[in-house]
């Protein structure tokens, strides 16, 4: 067993880099996902990680650097923040497309405007549909292991997906966490060697990434879709043993607290719901039955996973920290994937939307008490007013 | 830079094909043949990265390709970073004992948007880190793959769909070209050669992709490659328009290497850019005094790599 | 039954072969001229360019096609036309590409632009399935192929409509198939003179018997889904790319005067297909893949290469 450091979001990233033997990094720097590479570029330096680190001229050039490496058979990382995320746009498709199967952190900012640093899940969620598995981490020893398991379930024979690790920027970022660091034998034992048959090797040349008539369209894209179909078969039997090799247990999909009784709960990611938590423990000494779902796995969305389990709640709040303009809903993506997800269990669950910490604002005690008492409002009367709320100015 | 085994000539140049037939290239194409060329003088121990233009929509038409070697396509915008990822990767690959066999060859095959436009930061990129790579731009003048649109080496004068000659505008294309070879060659240190090459003159040629291939780090080249749709001649005189753009001086054929150009071709007289002209559609609508500001822009633009020689129209 | 419910009985379909670059253009001109004359008539039309062949490359077959009918028309968001009334070669080699007659209806009808004569043109054909009536026309005697890429993409066609030899092909399509009224298309057309000598000098010849088209099995999207490469990641080939036979582009064929070749590895160098292969025997041309594009004859130093007209050889 490793040992328990007190570490960042970002160091406990780059831990896990080490640990899945890495070869080919590329960087470029933006708050707050900054610090990942500053550890890995430190660990190169003093021989801990043999592995290079590319100084990419953007993040652009970040992602299409992996994308090459991870064709020529190389275990790759890249990262980024904010408007870096949305700047790599272009090449998302392609990687998922090739089925390469690189890992990206993304250390949530805002975009522009607001001009500022704070953490906005909005950078990470414009790319959500990229054919990328995509989860929200929300201490700095989930992040951790997040990146160990999402390596594995990427490059399950049976996926072979890029992924995405999400932390909050700052929050989990920069704030720091127990970490139990495994030690090197136990990731040996739970994530095997990278091996892709679709390789760029003179010795047994290919051709990847050719174009295609019309016709081959449905099939090209049915095949990642089948893909992406796989990946929660494989992530359940990844969460199982790394909980066995590791002694963490993981909810694969969502993370239930307080919940057995419960009538009303929030729902959301990241590292807000740890604060969601809190304030739904205090309600508990109450006598409130109130909880929180966390949600670990937004691609592929845990559909069933969600009407099967939430179906039971009287009312649903789901917090979106992003700003999603004229969406269905009127909140944010995961208050309208939410929905959809309930629409079958009908009238019997009622939800609420709620847009919160925009711009890096934290979101506090007070505002996820308000936001119970309106869940418990909606609970007792059977009525929604109000579809959705953008805090703190409708709540 | 390490040893390379020089083609001597055509007759000696190797019978190994490793861009075969089968594409949907134009009949009588100059970036085809550029990109046989290329592929015969690297051999099979390379990896191609095609980003999106002729190059790429042609030659995988459709679920298919014509290289022997591996390819793989990069975006228009990324094939420097996309050929860094390779080298990078192979590197660390066969240092870790992942890969046992030896660092291959890495060419990028741009066009000229994916070299000296959407793609020159990804070019910048690749050469300042010092990856080995070869990097070719052949250049057609032209966003050729969408139907021939103007691109940053469109020369002066030439019509394109973005370009059209009008009242207004009666010269159609306004701007003079970028000179990318020179834009790239002072401001990396690990590039240490710079070259340009015509497919009108195969040997040499070739010889520059396998010296650019034995260089340390990365090299250059930009390859001059007619295209006949675009250009507007018949398919059957892409190497008379090949080899008249050198012998009027519209393009310059040198190697650049510890700050001097050296010429690869002797001429010993220039024919004025007419000749040259003359034969091609997209320049019919210009007038005298275009073709004068294209001579003078022309005979400078030979001055700066050391083409001295006068200018001598042909006798009547 | 899908069949019935889709059926359009008046709709008139024509698909218009050509080659690429050089006579898209013209290609083009043959259906937007037919179609203008139609409107004219209170005909619903749709003239439109093949997609997938496009961006055109020079010689490859390109297709441009049009609908027109009494009733509106409901299938216009297609990609071909799938059962023509009338099928169009703007260039005579085309006749030996085994795809031209796919879907014809029974009794339809072929016009070729060519010197030759119905009979000679009919030796060429691969199939002909449903084929009712041949027609020839000398287009390129009446007028100049008009090559431009005006109009090309989807912008606005600055050159005007039927200059080029598209004027008497049309002519001849009117005269074989009284699709639309002359006046209509004198109408239309920049060169109504050459439009009318297609008219009235096309040789027409119905054929004594239709031979029924041979069914064609389509791949369902199952199949291509079996079929569909991991990612689209294919292997590399080996000597040739099967995946694209270009031989069928060629207007002409080199041929090579064995005597008069030096074998000094010109053609061989600059052929952008490597379509040439040095051999104990000389110089071999690879016709399999040969886009004709005639720079082997260009280059050749001594004058040993010959490109003759790809019609000259039955096979």
């Amino acid at each position: 067993m490793g040992k328990v450091r007190r570490i960042s979001g970002c160091v406990a990233a780059a831990e896990a880099v080490r640990l899945a033997d890495v070869d080919v990094i590329s960087s470029y720097p933006i708050r707050p996902y900054t610090g990942i590479m500053s550890e890995l570029a430190r660990m190169i330096a003093d021989g801990r990680l043999d592995a290079e680190l590319v100084y990419a001229e953007g993040e652009h050039a970040q992602l299409s650097i992996v994308y090459g490496a991870s064709a020529a058979g190389a275990r790759t990382f890249t990262g980024s923040s904010g408007v870096g995320v949305t700047f790599a746009f272009e090449v998302y498709s392609p990687i998922s497309g090739e089925r390469l199967p690189v890992q990206m952190a993304i250390g949530d900012r805002t975009l522009d405007p607001p001009g500022d640093f704070g953490s906005e899940h909005t950078d990470a969620e414009c790319c959500r549909d990229q054919g990328w598995i995509q989860g929200w981490a929300s201490t700095p020893q989930e992040v951790l292991d997040m990146h160990l398991i999402y390596y594995r379930v990427g490059e399950d024979p049976k996926v072979m997906l890029p992924q995405y690790v999400c932390q909050d920027g700052y929050f989990v970022t920069h704030i720091l966490g127990d970490v139990q660091v495994p030690d090197e034998a136990q990731v040996k034992e739970f994530l095997p060697p990278y091996k892709n048959h679709h390789i760029l090797d003179p010795k047994k040349p290919q051709i990847i990434g050719p174009q295609i008539e019309p016709c081959m369209g449905p099939p090209q894209q049915y095949q990642r879709k089948q893909a992406f179909d796989n990946i929660n078969e494989v992530l359940i039997k990844a969460h199982d043993d790394f909980a066995r090799i590791f002694g963490r247990r993981y909810d694969p999909f969502l993370e239930e607290f307080m919940t057995d009784d419960a009538e009303v709960v929030i729902f959301g990611q990241g590292a807000h719901m740890n604060t969601a938590k809190a304030v739904a423990a205090r309600l508990r000494n109450l006598g409130d039955k109130v909880g929180v779902v966390r949600l670990r796995t937004f691609r592929p969305f845990p559909t069933d996973e969600i009407l099967k389990r939430m179906s039971r709640f009287k009312a649903v709040g789901v917090v979106d920290n992003s700003a999603q303009f004229g969406i269905s809903g009127g909140a944010g993506v995961l208050f309208s994937e939410v929905r959809t997800a309930l629409y079958d269990v009908g009238d019997k669950v009622k939800t609420v939307g709620f847009v919160g910490g925009l711009g890096g604002e934290m979101i506090t005690h007070d505002e996820f008490l308000r936001m119970f008492r309106k869940l418990q409002e909606v609970a007792k009367t059977g009525k929604v007013e109000k579809r959705a709320y953008w805090l703190p100015f409708e709540l | 830079m390490s040893e390379f085994e020089r083609i001597p000539s055509i007759k000696k140049a190797p019978d190994e094909e490793y861009y075969v037939p089968g594409h949907r290239t134009c009949g009588g194409c100059g970036p085809a043949l550029c990109y046989r060329l290329v592929a015969k003088a690297a051999g099979p121990n390379t990896i191609f990265i095609g980003p999106t233009g002729c190059m790429y929509v042609a030659n995988t038409s459709y679920g298919c390709g014509p290289w022997r070697v591996p390819w793989i396509h990069a975006q228009i915008t990324n094939g420097g970073g996309v050929a860094s990822g390779i080298e990078t990767a192979y590197r660390m690959l066969i240092k870790k004992g992942k890969y046992t066999g030896e660092q291959p060859n890495v060419i990028v095959m741009a066009g000229d948007g994916g070299a000296t436009d959407i793609g020159l930061q990804s070019l910048s990129g690749m050469l300042y880190r010092g990856h080995k790579v070869l990097f070719i731009c052949y250049d057609n003048e032209s966003y050729a793959n969408t139907g021939i649109q103007v691109s940053p080496t469109t020369p002066y004068g030439a019509w394109t769909t973005f370009t059209p000659s009008g009242e207004v505008i009666p010269e159609g294309r306004k701007h003079f070209p970028k000179d990318n070879a020179k834009v790239v060659a002072h401001g990396h240190p690990y590039l240490k050669y710079v070259a340009t090459g015509s497919i009108g003159y195969p040997v040499d040629l070739m010889n520059k992709v396998r010296k650019g291939l034995a260089q340390e780090g990365p090299a250059y080249l930009h390859l001059h490659a007619p295209c006949p749709k675009g250009w507007q001649f018949p398919p059957d005189k892409t190497i008379e328009m090949a080899k008249l753009a050198v012998q009027t001086g519209m393009f310059q054929l040198y190697e650049f290497e510890n700050g001097q150009y050296t010429l690869s071709v002797q001429l010993k007289e220039r024919k004025p850019v007419i000749e040259y002209m003359k034969h091609q559609k997209r320049f019919a609508h210009l007038k005298p005094e275009h073709i004068e500001k294209m001579q003078a822009f022309v005979d400078a633009k030979c001055a700066e790599v050391g083409i001295t020689v006068p200018v001598v129209a042909a006798a009547q | 039954m899908s069949e019935n419910l889709f059926a359009e009985p008046n709709l008139k379909q024509i698909t218009v072969w050509a080659r690429g670059v050089l006579q898209n253009k013209d290609a083009r001109d043959v259906v937007v001229a037919l179609t203008e004359a139609a409107a004219q008539e209170n005909k619903h039309v749709q003239a439109w360019e093949n997609y997938v062949d496009l961006p055109d490359r020079i010689y490859v077959p390109v297709r441009a096609y049009a609908k027109i009918s009494s009733d509106p028309i409901d299938s216009r968001y297609v990609y071909e036309n799938d059962a023509p009334d009338i099928v169009v070669l703007v260039e005579e080699t085309l006749v030996k590409n085994d795809k031209i007659l796919k879907g014809l209806k029974e009794g339809g009808i072929l016009v070729v632009n060519t010197r030759r004569s119905p009979e000679e043109i009919l030796n060429f054909l691969v199939t002909k399935g449903n084929l009712g009536t041949i027609v020839t026309v000398d287009a390129n005697s009446m007028s100049t192929a008009v090559v431009t890429l005006s109009g090309s993409e989807g912008a606005t066609d600055a050159t005007g409509i039927g200059g080029g030899i598209s004027a008497p092909i049309a002519g001849a399509v009117v005269k074989a198939s009284g699709i639309v009224k002359l006046e209509n298309l004198e109408s239309v057309v920049k060169n109504p003179a050459a439009m009318k000598r297609g008219y009235n000098e096309c040789r027409v010849m119905k054929l004594d018997k239709i031979e029924p088209a041979q069914p064609v099995k389509e791949e369902t999207a199952w199949d291509l889904l079996k079929r569909m490469p991991f990612a689209g990641t294919v292997d590399s080939p080996v000597s040739e790319n099967p995946g694209m036979v270009t031989g069928n582009w060629k207007t002409r064929r080199p041929v090579i005067d064995k005597e008069q070749c030096t074998e000094c590895s010109t053609c061989w160098i600059f052929c952008p297909d490597a379509c040439i292969t040095r051999t104990d025997n000389g110089m071999e041309f690879n016709l399999k893949y040969c886009k004709g594009c005639a720079l082997c004859e260009a280059t050749c130093p001594s004058g040993a290469i010959t490109m003759v007209p790809e019609l000259d050889f039955k096979e």
